[in-house]
């Protein structure tokens, strides 16, 4: 028991007299530490991080009469039973659209109507499933407007409509007209620059289709989302639910790439931190030479002066692995807030590894140093000839 | 047969570099010896087979029984441990450590840890009340003697002393010269290294060395006393 | 005598400079393998988001809108719609950014009955087409490379010109019960008059998107059926671009009303808005579109793995850094001893000053060097790793790591510099 009161006397003290050198090594390894707590962070929310900041490339899944449907519809209450399916985290978003057929009435001129693609939608989704919509004006403030409409660049400057402008759609199989306030004008790049937009309820009455709509598009959060899609599949009768592979497999492209980037990302770190801790610990070494040979000629074998080393090195690593770990968590915050925007989600188990790494880390950062101890000869102390 | 004894040593650094070339002797216990000779006369290398922290390249070394000459370096650190203090020119104090934890070092390195018996060595070489102050908190003098309390703690066979008064002024040399007396005439076996001839004259036998041999060994000196 | 002493104490303490110079250069090596391949992390990942297909759609100028519900054209005008001639595609592969241009597919769509009561969109367009631009370079284009996601059942069609051969979407086939191998009868509508066409189903296309509703046939096959020879509706283009930011925001509204500079820096930077640009201009009636789902997304992600490389290697070169200057420390505590022997020959601190920077820029020198071309193969690693191409090799991180290297070592030994200098001599010498 005095034995080892004496032995933490010394490490204590140790500690104490080298201030700025020990400062200096604990700055080296909660620097280091951090870095590898943070990037860990990362690590295990990058998947989710990044399939969510994917999720800009909108909708990945879509949902379809089968091939039997009659004229290619299904019912708005199919839809209610596909999202009831999916976890409410993971839906980003779903929008559903009916398609017909009307005419425009072209501003100015009297009596020209072009022919337009008719397409009812709900706006509130579009955030969510095409965020690429660049929108001038507004789109509808919710899904019961039924006086406004949104339409496609293309169609605007080929009607010569403008934001606020009116515009007359009609609908020849049934006969309605509407005379609508352009609220909002946008610009996709696809067809949907060419469509005019109206609430679904609205373009199902127009187009004589209550409750009908062709076509569902979802951005789900997740992977596998393949075998979920059989799975509902199995479930549902008439529709068919489908990935949009050109999203959702280059998705799985991309993430995989980004993940094993920041495996050796972190593997390089490590190293780099290692480098850092064994040479701060060779400087102790090196500093300490003197003491090191006393020690040794009052009788300390290779093996008391190492095990007091790996204890300081363990006790700095310990508490530099906490402190580091602390920091690495405000340090994935960072990178968290200023790559995605949100929060990086605590994980219990990133504490006691980044506490076993560190102290690991600068046992080992220590070998080289140890070995020096080994070659200290105890002759140090005496005066040379 | 003596505490220590030397037979036909030789230590060769490099090819030829003879530092030592083919001594013997012999020291018994309760002697005082001083070893004396110009730098490079292989002082240092005899310090250095006596204090264990070498072996020989040819010869035997034998420290109170112990032939040394084919230990590996984890068996010299034991002989060493238990056999022989060490005083140093530099005192080699842990800085950070008080008087008496330094004294507890060597303890702590041989068996136990006991701040009793440390704080007694320290009221020996008349440091009791120092016992609680940082070495550069001492004087030199006062530095040496907790080097000396340290070299005690252990009742070791030889006390090994490496130009002890080296770094100090008349008044803290003939402090721990004293000191030596003492513990020469409490029957403690002292070799101490030294090339000041005053100092070396206060020993019961000189050993002079010159290029790494035995100068004809003059005669031990029977007048003992303070040189001031 | 400086040069020697420098000299000696390079050729003849190398050994236990070694250390130091392992250290750096490994050092050196983790920050440049960092740099690299955050230097080049843009285009990779670029890349890697072509796999979304193409960002850039360029059509006809045309007055009329496209009435179009599942690929079945409602417009009842079907005359003189405007076409870009075929020969003027190459033109696009000559722009000045002519090298981010990944890949193009032309295409032409027509409809044709399969059945008394099905009808469907055919699609004529290049597969796997090896094109020859003036400059003499070749290229293979088509929707094989752009629409890398389609899953075919059966085979490509290699080089199908005029063969009577077709790929059928899922939809298709599942509805006329199509196999690859299999025969299908089109019956197209040509000014009234009914063309038939018997074609061979070489695939199948599993896409989940609109293809699956479609025929596709080679561009020239159908060309011929519909009489629109050298004629094309559409071209896709894949293009690697620079996220936008204000100037390209700017320009896209209106690339008139900057200034020359400022037009030059957009014109010359590869924003899909100044490539888009650039195609108008070759390609005379045409307007080129960014896709606004593939473009804008890109560039968001592009964006946010740029800033998050960045902040790594901002941590792998402080935690390098620290590494390169505590060895430094020790090397420089090591030497104490010769610091006051110089001080006591007479040498004046800024002799030894001046002794030891250069010395140890001379090791950060090598070590850099050292470290840079270890670094070259570690960042190599990661992108064969990764993305199973080379990193490309930046000659501007060279310069950057050796003066790194060198401030980060001669930082590491100022304060054990400073304490050696302090000491008197006598003093290092004693102890």
């Amino acid at each position: 028991m005095k034995k080892l009161q004496m032995f933490l006397r010394m490490v204590g003290k140790a500690f104490k007299e080298r201030k700025s050198r020990v400062a200096i090594a604990f700055f080296a390894i909660v620097v280091g530490v951090g870095i590898i707590a943070s990037l860990f962070s990362v690590y295990y929310d990058i998947s989710i991080k990044m399939s969510e900041e994917l999720r800009v490339y909108g909708a990945n899944l879509v949902l379809a009469p089968d091939l039997q449907a009659a004229n290619k519809e299904m019912n708005i209450e199919q839809l209610d039973k596909i999202v009831n399916k999916f976890d409410k985290d993971k839906l980003v978003g779903y929008r559903p659209n009916l398609y017909g057929v009307a005419k425009a009435k072209a501003k100015g001129i009297l009596d020209v109507k072009k022919p337009v693609v008719l397409v009812g939608t709900w706006f509130d989704q579009v955030d969510q499933v095409n965020p690429y919509w660049k929108v001038e004006g507004e789109l509808l403030a919710n899904k019961s407007v039924d006086d406004e409409v949104v339409i496609g660049k293309e169609a605007a400057k080929k009607l010569g409509y403008d934001v606020g402008d009116t515009i007359t759609i009609s609908v020849e199989e049934t006969g309605k007209e509407e005379k609508l306030i352009i609220s909002g004008i946008i610009t996709t790049g696809n067809e949907a620059d060419s469509q005019i937009f109206v609430n679904l309820s609205l373009a199902q009455e127009l187009l004589g289709k209550p409750d009908k709509i062709n076509i569902a598009y979802f951005s789900v959060l997740g992977q596998n989302l393949s075998s979920k899609v059989k799975k509902i599949n199995k479930t549902v009768n008439g529709i068919e639910l489908e990935t949009i592979k050109k999203i959702a497999s280059s998705e799985g492209k991309v993430l995989n790439k980004i993940k094993s980037l920041m495996y050796l990302v972190v593997m390089i770190i490590l190293l780099s931190t290692l480098l850092c801790v064994s040479t701060t610990m060779m400087t102790i070494v090196t500093e300490r030479k003197e003491e090191i040979g006393l020690k040794k000629a009052l009788g300390a074998e290779n093996s008391n002066i190492i095990t007091e080393f790996l204890t300081e090195a363990a006790i700095l690593g310990g508490i530099g692995g906490l402190v580091g770990y602390g920091l690495g968590f405000l340090g994935a915050q960072a990178i968290g807030q200023s790559v995605f925007d949100s929060y990086i989600s605590f994980r219990i188990m990133i504490v006691p590894a980044s506490f076993i790494l560190a102290v690991l880390v600068s046992c080992i950062a220590s070998i080289i140093p140890v070995r020096m101890v080994v070659d200290i000869d105890p002759a140090v102390v005496l005066k040379g000839e | 047969m003596g505490l220590i004894t030397l037979e036909n040593v030789s230590k060769i650094y490099g090819e030829d570099v003879k530092a030592l070339d083919n001594i013997s002797l012999d020291i018994k216990e309760g002697e005082w010896v001083s070893i004396m000779g110009p730098s490079g006369s292989g002082k240092s290398t005899m310090l250095n087979l006596i204090g264990c922290m070498d072996t020989p390249s040819k010869g035997v070394v034998k420290i109170d029984g112990i032939d040394i000459s084919e230990l590996d370096k984890k068996e010299l650190t034991k002989v060493r441990r238990e056999k022989i203090g060490l005083v140093f020119q530099q005192f080699h104090l842990v800085p950070y450590l008080t008087a008496v934890e330094n004294v507890m070092v060597a303890q702590y390195y041989h068996s136990m840890a006991e701040e009793e018996e440390a704080r007694k060595a320290l009221e020996r070489v008349g440091l009791g009340h120092r016992g609680n102050h940082l070495p550069k908190e001492l004087s030199g003098g006062e530095q040496q003697r907790v080097c000396i309390a340290r070299a005690l703690i252990n009742y070791p066979k030889l006390i090994l002393a490496d130009e002890p008064t080296g770094n100090l002024d008349k008044e803290n040399e003939n402090i721990v010269l004293d000191l030596f007396n003492e513990l020469h005439d409490q029957g403690h076996t002292i070799m101490m290294v030294t090339h000041d001839p005053k100092v070396g004259q206060l020993a019961e036998r000189q050993i002079n060395l010159d290029h790494g041999k035995l100068k004809d060994t003059p005669q031990i000196s029977k007048e003992r006393g303070l040189v001031s | 005598m400086f040069l020697r002493i420098i000299r000696r104490s390079l050729t003849r303490g190398l050994k236990s400079k070694l250390l130091a110079i392992v250290a750096i250069a490994f050092g050196a090596s983790l920050a440049t393998a960092m740099f690299s391949v955050s230097l080049d992390i843009g285009d990779k990942i670029n890349n890697e988001l072509k796999s979304y297909g193409s960002n850039i759609v360029v059509e006809p100028e045309s007055e009329s809108l496209p009435v179009k519900v599942n690929g079945v054209d409602f417009n009842p005008i079907t005359q003189n719609k405007d076409y870009i001639p075929e020969k003027h595609i190459p033109k696009i592969k000559m722009i000045f950014w002519r090298h981010n241009i990944v890949n193009l597919a032309p295409y032409l769509e027509a409809n044709a009955q399969l059945s008394e009561d099905q009808r469907v969109a055919v699609v004529g367009t290049w597969f796997d087409r090896k094109i020859r631009i003036p400059t003499g370079e070749k290229f293979n284009f088509g929707v094989k490379h752009l629409k890398s996601w389609w899953e075919i059942q059966g085979d490509w069609i290699k080089n199908g010109d005029n063969k009577a051969l077709a790929l059928v979407g899922r939809e298709v086939a599942e509805a006329s019960n199509l196999k690859p191998g299999d025969e299908l009868n089109l019956d197209f509508n040509i000014n009234g008059q009914t063309v038939n066409k018997k074609v061979k189903v070489k695939g199948i296309i599993d896409s989940g998107g609109k293809e699956e509703s479609k025929v596709y046939l080679p561009l020239n096959l159908l060309q011929e059926i519909t009489g629109l020879k050298d004629k094309v509706a559409k071209v896709e283009v894949s293009a690697l671009t620079t996220p936008v930011n204000d100037l390209a925001r700017r320009a896209q509204e209106n690339p008139d009303a900057l200034s020359d500079e400022e037009f030059e820096k957009w014109y010359c930077t590869a924003y899909v808005s100044s490539i888009t640009y650039q195609i108008e201009e070759v390609i005379p009636g045409v307007v080129a579109k960014e896709v606004r789902q593939i473009a804008q997304s890109e560039g968001v992600i592009l964006n946010k793995i740029k800033l998050l490389m960045f902040l790594v290697t901002l941590a792998a070169l402080i935690s390098s850094g620290l590494g390169i200057s505590s060895i430094m420390t020790t090397k420089v505590l090591e030497r104490r001893q010769e610091i006051g022997l110089l001080k006591a020959i007479g040498s004046s601190n800024l002799g030894v000053i001046a002794l030891f920077v250069t010395e140890i820029s001379l090791l950060g020198v090598l070590g850099g060097v050292l470290g840079y071309g270890l670094g070259i193969g570690f960042a190599s690693l990661i992108g064969q790793q990764v993305f199973g191409t080379a990193i490309s090799v930046k000659l501007l991180v060279m310069p950057i790591i050796l003066v790194l290297s060198i401030i980060v070592a001669l930082l590491g030994s100022i304060s054990p510099l400073r304490i050696a200098l302090k000491l008197e001599p006598a003093e290092v010498l004693h102890g």
